[in-house]
């Protein structure tokens, strides 16, 4: 292992654009897969190194906020020799397109991957009209 | 330049190195951590992903799929000795040096 690495390509949250966070670690715009079912919008986001307590999913109109803090332990007696990734909290928005149920909303964290359910509000449904014939 | 997945980070100690990557979405059951020799390897085999009909994608960003990564490392290691923890989708490896390849040190004789 050689001591010079190139860092894993991430993308981070635009100084400025914001509000900027009070601890001087980076915040990066996690990986998402985001995809639309007929009932709901589910959004997957991930975020390695974040315990089920300290993410934060936030519904304000129809903008989706997700931030998640890392829990980041020094390893004692240990020098960091070589890096090929920076740990850093996660934030992200997103405009949802179809009105949702906010009530409804289910998010759970499992294994560093957050899993937001947003189902869709009644009248946003697909209804199948019935063609009666005659 | 690319790095190949999953990214580490390698903390090193005294007597052992602590190697951390970022793994979301896999499960301690998926994950394969053999060493050989000085050969490190961890290799996750691909899962199916099961989406069912009528789910379209907005965007797929995520890669939850199968990797095989190696590395030699800089010394042998007790192999019975090695620790591995998954939390929050970060693994920890710690790798013990073995005994036998840790600096000895020559006293000199006086005569």
């Amino acid at each position: 292992m050689t001591a010079e690495a190139a860092l894993a390509e991430r993308q981070q949250t635009q100084q400025g654009a914001e509000v900027e966070a009070t601890r001087s670690r980076p915040t990066f715009v996690p990986c998402t897969n985001i995809y639309e079912r007929e009932d709901a919008i589910v959004v997957e986001a991930d975020m390695p190194g974040v315990g089920p307590d300290s993410v934060d999913v936030n519904l304000d109109g129809d903008e989706l906020t997700i931030a998640g803090q890392v829990a980041d332990v020094p390893i004692e007696g240990h020098e960091l020799s070589y890096a090929e990734y920076e740990v850093g909290d996660y934030r992200c928005k997103f405009r949802i397109s179809a009105a949702i149920d906010a009530d409804k909303i289910e998010a759970a964290m499992k294994n560093g991957v957050l899993h937001v359910v947003l189902p869709k509000s009644e009248e946003a449904r697909p209804h199948k009209i019935e063609v009666k014939a005659g | 330049m690319q790095v190949e997945y999953p990214a580490i980070n390698v903390w090193t100690g005294k007597d052992d190195v602590v190697l951390t990557a970022e793994l979301p979405g896999i499960e301690p059951d998926d994950l394969d951590i053999t060493v050989h020799g000085t050969m490190l390897t961890l290799r996750c085999s691909p899962k199916e992903q099961q989406r069912g009909d009528g789910e379209t994608y907005h965007r797929r960003e995520c890669r939850h799929e199968g990797f095989a990564r190696s590395w030699l490392l800089p010394f042998e290691v007790d192999a019975d000795k090695i620790e591995a923890k998954l939390e929050n989708g970060v693994l920890r490896l710690t790798l013990p040096r073995s005994e036998a390849s840790k600096p000895k040190k020559v006293e000199i004789q006086t005569t």
